[in-house]
């Protein structure tokens, strides 16, 4: 199935199994967990949360400098 | 998953802890860590005024946020916030305008200084005229963090300041220390403690509320109260201060807990540390440039910056 993925400014859809989690769309999109939050809509998602068909995830970068 | 305190939605799952927290217990254990790294390192005291670093980041932006909140009835205490404009096309210009806007929103006195201004040129000018020279010494970052400290150092003392609250968090810390272990800088080493360190009347005293609390941490404090976020990163950034922190979050996703280990192992061996600087002691001078404290006749700022 595939995930909407948003990422700073760019977009991407993802492909992960059906009743895939969150913690495997993170790995696919090929950032480190402790350097993203998940959300989508208004909802905070843990690594552990199934996501579904059609999804939109938001990745929200929380490295910085400067 | 449910909150391991209410049964409510969780959040966050704090791996290193083994628990799950909802917004609520999520945000009120921030702010109680924040409070009692504040307590065991006697960060805050009766009378003080205090300097917020404020660059409109997560950080710096939830550090005000969170002692304005447990401490802004306080009225022996005085805050105010100093930005610093080292002149970055567009990254600057927006977080500048953030943290403009959330020092009016908690009533905050704001004060913004430029590289411009007291440097006669800004760091873009800077890299661009002499990165390639011969006079080019290490990454952009050198020259930002020199200027941007002094900078800091002296508009809080003369305003009045006797403290400068930071952002920086559990990960900022701990790339420090490995940092000063690759370079193998003891003297830089011996001031990464927890409580403020006073090594001379011209140097203002730092504190760090949320040296113990992990990035991502702050992160989500700072989306779940509502605070602005500028996600942006430096367009400067570079060196190897980088290539650990992307190592440490590498091992904390494959160990959670290790950003700790880093931190409490480095707090037990900090006195032996400092014995052994004590006796190599580094004398504090004042730049005969700048009049600004600094360990050489002239200070790296005046060196590098031309001051």
């Amino acid at each position: 199935m595939k995930v909407a993925v948003q990422l700073g400014n760019k977009r991407r859809n993802v492909e992960v199994p059906e009743k895939s989690k969150v913690r495997d769309v993170i790995r696919e999109v090929k950032v480190n967990p402790e350097t993203v939050i998940v959300r989508r809509g208004d909802d905070i998602l843990l690594e552990t949360d199934i996501v579904s068909k059609s999804d939109r995830l938001e990745f929200i970068r929380i490295i910085s400098g400067g | 998953m449910k909150c391991s305190k209410c049964g409510k939605k969780a959040v966050f799952h704090r791996k290193y802890e083994g628990s799950y927290l909802c917004r609520n217990h999520f945000v009120k254990s921030i702010e109680s860590k924040a409070k009692k790294t504040i307590r065991k390192g006697k960060m805050i005291e009766r009378g003080d005024r205090i300097a917020f670093a404020l660059s409109g980041g997560k950080d710096s932006s939830a550090v005000l946020y969170l002692v304005n909140k447990v401490l802004g009835e306080r009225k022996d205490l005085e805050f105010f916030a100093i930005s610093i404009d080292e002149g970055i096309p567009r990254y600057r210009k927006e977080s500048l305008k953030i943290a403009g806007k959330l020092c009016k929103k908690l009533g905050i006195k704001h004060h913004v200084f430029s590289f411009r201004k007291e440097f006669g040129e800004d760091l873009s000018e800077k890299v661009r005229k002499i990165r390639k020279s011969d006079a080019w010494e290490g990454t952009a970052c050198t020259y930002c963090g020199l200027a941007r400290r002094w900078l800091l150092n002296k508009k809080a003392r003369e305003l009045g300041a006797n403290k400068i609250a930071f952002g920086m968090n559990l990960d900022d810390e701990i790339q420090g220390i490995v940092m000063d272990y690759l370079r193998g800088d003891l003297v830089r080493l011996s001031r990464m403690g927890g409580e403020p360190i006073v090594r001379n009347e011209l140097f203002v005293p730092r504190i760090k509320p949320f040296r113990e609390i992990p990035e991502k941490e702050i992160g989500l404090y700072a989306i779940l109260i509502g605070l602005e976020i500028h996600e942006d990163e430096c367009p400067y950034l570079e060196g190897p201060r980088f290539r650990v922190r992307d190592f440490l979050n590498d091992l904390e996703a494959e160990s959670p807990g290790t950003k700790f280990s880093v931190l409490k192992t480095f707090e037990k061996l900090l006195p032996s540390v400092r014995g052994i600087v004590k006796k190599e002691s580094v004398r504090i001078v004042k730049c005969s440039e700048c009049g600004e404290p600094s360990s050489q006749r002239v200070c790296k700022t005046c060196e590098l910056w031309g001051k």
